[in-house]
Formats: C-alpha cells, structure tokens, sequence
C-alpha cells in the first residue's frame, strides 16, 4: 500500500446508467439520501478520514524505521561475511597451532626417551 | 628431530548405512590406511553396516569431535556433494583438517543441510549479501543448472580453512585453484594439494554367460548398458537415440539401465515406446549387493558413461566398469577426459546422436576392440587405483602436511 497518496472518504454521487429519466433518478436518490443520512454519514467520514490521516502517518514512520534496520540489517551483514572469514583463518591458525603442539611434545618425549637410553646405557 | 610415531588420524566421513558412493570409498580404503595410521572413525551412521568396519575401528558421532579433537595428530574430512556431510560441514567451521574433496562443487550438499547455511557459504564466497544472486542460484539449484552454479562452486572456506586438499583428477584441481584466483579476497597461502587416483579394487572377472542366466538376459545379445544412478546428467535420452540408430543393424542388441532411474529423469521406458524399442530396453533398477552389480555389468558388452557436464567428479561406476575389463564410452570432459585413451573410447563435449551412435556402431561391430579396450582399462585400474597405492599416496600426503605445519615456525 503506498502510504504517501492514502484517498480520502467521499459519499457516495448516487449514479443512474438509465436512458433519459437517469438524471431524474440520480436526483431523487441523492435528495432521499440528503434527508435521511447525509449529517450522521458526514460526521462518520470525518472521524474515519482522521484516524486514516492517523494510521497513514504511523505506516510512513514504520517504513522508514524499517528502511532503517534493512539498512542495518546490510551493514551487519556485510560485517558477519567479514567476521565469517576471519573465523576461517582463526580457525586454521588454531588448527596448525595445535599440530605444532602435539608434534613439539612428541618430539620432547621423544628426546626424553632417548636420553634416559642414554643414561641406562 | 625426527617424529617417527604413527599418527593418529580422525576420520570423517559417512559409512554404510548411509548411502553414498563415499561411504563404499572409504569403507573400501580405511583397511590400507589402517597399515600406516592410528585411524578413529567419526561418522552419523549410527552402528557401520559393514560387520568388519565396526570390528576394526571406534566409530563415533561427528558430535564428539568437539571432545575428542585434541587425541589426534590430524583430522582426515572426506567431503563431497551431498547432505551426508551436513554435521561434517558443521565441524569443518572450527576444527580445519586435510579435506578429501570428491567434488570440487558443494551446492546440493549445503542447501540441502540447510538453506540457511546455504545463504551464508554463499555470501562467504561472494563477500556481499547478495540477495539478487540467491534467488538465482536457488533457482539455478531447482533447476539442476550446473553450468549456472559451476560459476561459484561454493568451495570458499573449505579451501580457505583446510590443511591440505586430496583431489581425484586434474580437472577437480584446475576448479580449486581457478576459483581461488577469481576470487577478489585477500586469502590464506593456497593449502597443498594433491591428485590421487580414486581407489578401486579389481574383482574377479564373472563369466558373461553366467551372469546373463542370472538376469535371465539372452545369451546371444548385444548389450549396452548405463549403471548407477540414472539421473539426465547422464544423458539417458541421448544413449537410447543413438541406440535406436543400431537396430537395423544389429537386432538383436538390447539396451540395459542397471540402477535406480531418479524421478527427475523421467519415463525412459515410454521414450523408448516411442522410439520402437519398447522390447529393447530393460531397467533393472537398483542392484544390490555389490556382487549382484559386478554381475549386471558384467553382463554387458558395453558400457555408456556419458556427462552433460561435469562438476570435477569421478565416476566410481566408470571404474568399476573398467575394473570389470568393460570397455566404456565417455564424453571428453573434466576426469573422464583424463582417461588414457586406449582404455575407453571418447566422443567430443558437444557431440550428439550421430557421433555416439558412430561409436556404439564401431564397438558393436568389433569384439577384437571390445576386448582389448576391456583388457587396457582393466590394467589401468589395476595400476593406478589399487587401493594400497592410494593409501600409500595418502599417508605420504598427510605425513607431508604434518611434518610442514609441525616443523614450521610459528
């Protein structure tokens, strides 16, 4: 729905597509309708214009929160692609790290081992 | 300083029960690896169906990787398209290993994990949220367009986070490094890569004529036969229309689909109605066990394994043909193009109807070439895809990326 161009309520122009007595028709029906709830319909399309007037407003200022956040929303997003691929590399460093680890304190048990040999001998 | 303790080595992979051309790989070579390496099996197969499997090694979920990942010297991931990997891609996040990648090509795989994961391998790969450029993939994934998704193969972080990279032929090689240098990010050093032959046992020859009593197939036949998993890739439509061009000559030749023919491939049978050959053509459907397929293929005087296009993949059915001694038609394209040329016959990418049918026509009429491109492929397999090779080949790989990260300076 686009909130900018909201109509406003009209009453009703009572149309007649009868050949020749249509104008005639139109006439009575808008003086008939003129009597009996034109005032009471009025007051009506007054209130529900205002509080149109109300909800319009209220939907314009939740778009542009929402254009807002999506914008956000782009940005963090952007910004989680980024943190994504910086886990990835964090992620191998830390992997080679403890390689290193399990390969350095085998190679330390391992000197320990041999040297004790050693001494044995 | 010299390291010379066996290593102990975290595998991740599926494992029968799950059903997989990997699952049989691994199963296939984790015997010969055994002889080089302390192995643990990590797999969502729940209990291995293979009574020796669960016999020989521990076998645990890939949950309880985050526990046990310190035990081992290294982590060995056999990766490849297919949602069976889905607690593997998990795991791959934060604990990186040597990657075994079937298929340098993980779409169907990551979407049907989880479409969400989907959308965040994809936006890794693309380094904006591109929204545009997911509806079209997502479109192009419905669609099975694999030229549109060759584009991107969505192998981003793995080649980004692992340790070394395992491929089965150049062609899977050739996507890594190309996707690597395509891609506009500033990246980690490229890790090692290496090409091993996919590993394939050569069982005992089964006599034709015994296996065609068994399938209740005329013993007097010419057959062609498609194995595996019949999908369009495969280009079933094309071999039946080539096929059609040979029954003037050769009445009496049939046309075998020994495997499950996948919905999206449609009504062969009624295509072959059309055709004139509704008598023509048998499908056998899914074969099971494995012996049952070796007898079924071995049925055959020929075997068709043809590509529409190729993702880097291997054909473990192609092999299993050739190990057979069965001398198979291929398209000139990615692994298949890797083939020795005395070991199958090849037709261009782009050839059609008439060029396939030339080179069915040309085996049909020779028994001489059937039979020496049977015995050549067989010899190859023999050669170059002995299990015990390639597992030699892997443990010179793997003690090679240990060795490099161990003794390099932090």
């Amino acid at each position: 729905m686009d909130t900018q161009r909201l109509p406003l309520l009209r009453e009703h122009d009572f149309p007649s597509s009868v050949p020749l007595v249509g104008p005639l028709i139109r006439l009575v029906r808008r003086f008939l309708y003129w009597l009996t709830a034109k005032w009471a319909v009025w007051f009506l399309i007054q209130q529900q214009n205002q509080i149109n007037q109300i909800i319009g407003n209220w939907l314009r200022e939740q778009e542009s929160l929402l254009r807002e956040q999506e914008s956000l929303l782009r940005e963090q997003e952007s910004l989680l692609i980024d943190l994504n691929r910086d886990l990835t590399l964090l992620a191998r460093t830390v992997a080679e790290i403890e390689i290193r680890q399990r390969y350095l304190a085998k190679s330390v048990e391992a000197n320990r081992a041999a040297d004790q040999t050693k001494r044995d001998a | 300083m010299l390291v010379t303790d066996r290593l102990s080595i975290a595998c991740i992979s599926p494992l029968n029960p799950l059903r997989s051309g990997i699952s049989d790989y691994t199963e296939a070579l984790l015997p010969f690896l055994a002889e080089f390496f302390d192995l643990t099996l990590y797999s969502d197969c729940g209990v291995p169906a293979n009574p020796l499997i669960a016999e020989q090694f521990p076998v645990y979920p890939v949950s309880d990787l985050y526990k046990h990942h310190l035990r081992h010297d290294l982590r060995l991931y056999q990766i490849g398209n297919s949602p069976h990997h889905q607690s593997a891609f998990e795991a791959l996040r934060t604990l990186p290993g040597v990657i075994v990648l079937h298929e340098p090509f993980l779409h169907h795989g990551l979407y049907y994990s989880s479409p969400l994961h989907y959308r965040r391998e994809l936006f890794y790969e693309l380094g904006i949220p591109d929204w545009a450029r997911l509806k079209y993939m997502e479109q192009a994934l419905m669609n099975d367009d694999r030229q549109a998704l060759m584009d991107i193969p969505m192998i981003g972080r793995i080649v980004d986070s692992s340790l070394g990279i395992l491929v089965h032929s150049q062609a899977a090689r050739r996507i890594v490094e190309t996707r690597r240098a395509k891609s506009a990010f500033c990246r980690p050093r490229l890790p090692k890569i290496m090409v091993v032959a996919q590993p394939m046992s050569v069982p005992d020859s089964d006599e034709m004529p015994e296996c065609r009593a068994r399938f209740g197939l005329p013993q007097d036949a010419l057959i062609f036969g498609m194995a595996g998993f019949i999908h369009p890739v495969k280009e079933p439509y094309l071999a039946l229309q080539a096929f059609a061009r040979l029954r003037l000559d050769f009445p009496q030749a049939l046309f075998l689909f020994v495997g499950e023919v996948l919905q999206e491939t449609g009504d062969l049978l009624a295509f072959a109605r059309d055709l004139g050959l509704a008598d023509k053509v048998i499908i056998l459907g899914r074969v099971e066990p494995l012996e049952r397929l070796h007898q079924a293929i071995s049925a055959c005087d020929v075997i068709l394994n043809l590509r529409r296009a190729t993702i880097g993949e291997t054909s473990a059915i192609a092999l299993r043909a050739m190990a057979l001694g069965k001398p198979i038609i291929v398209r000139n394209i990615g692994w298949f193009g890797e083939l020795p040329d005395e070991t199958c016959v090849k037709i261009g990418p782009e050839d059609g109807v008439e060029e396939l049918a030339a080179v069915m026509r040309a085996l049909a009429i020779s028994p001489e070439m059937r039979l020496r491109l049977g015995q050549e492929a067989r010899r190859y397999v023999e050669r170059e895809c002995d299990p015990r090779r390639v597992a030699r080949q892997y443990a010179e790989f793997l003690w090679d990326v240990y060795l490099s990260i161990g003794q390099s300076r932090v």
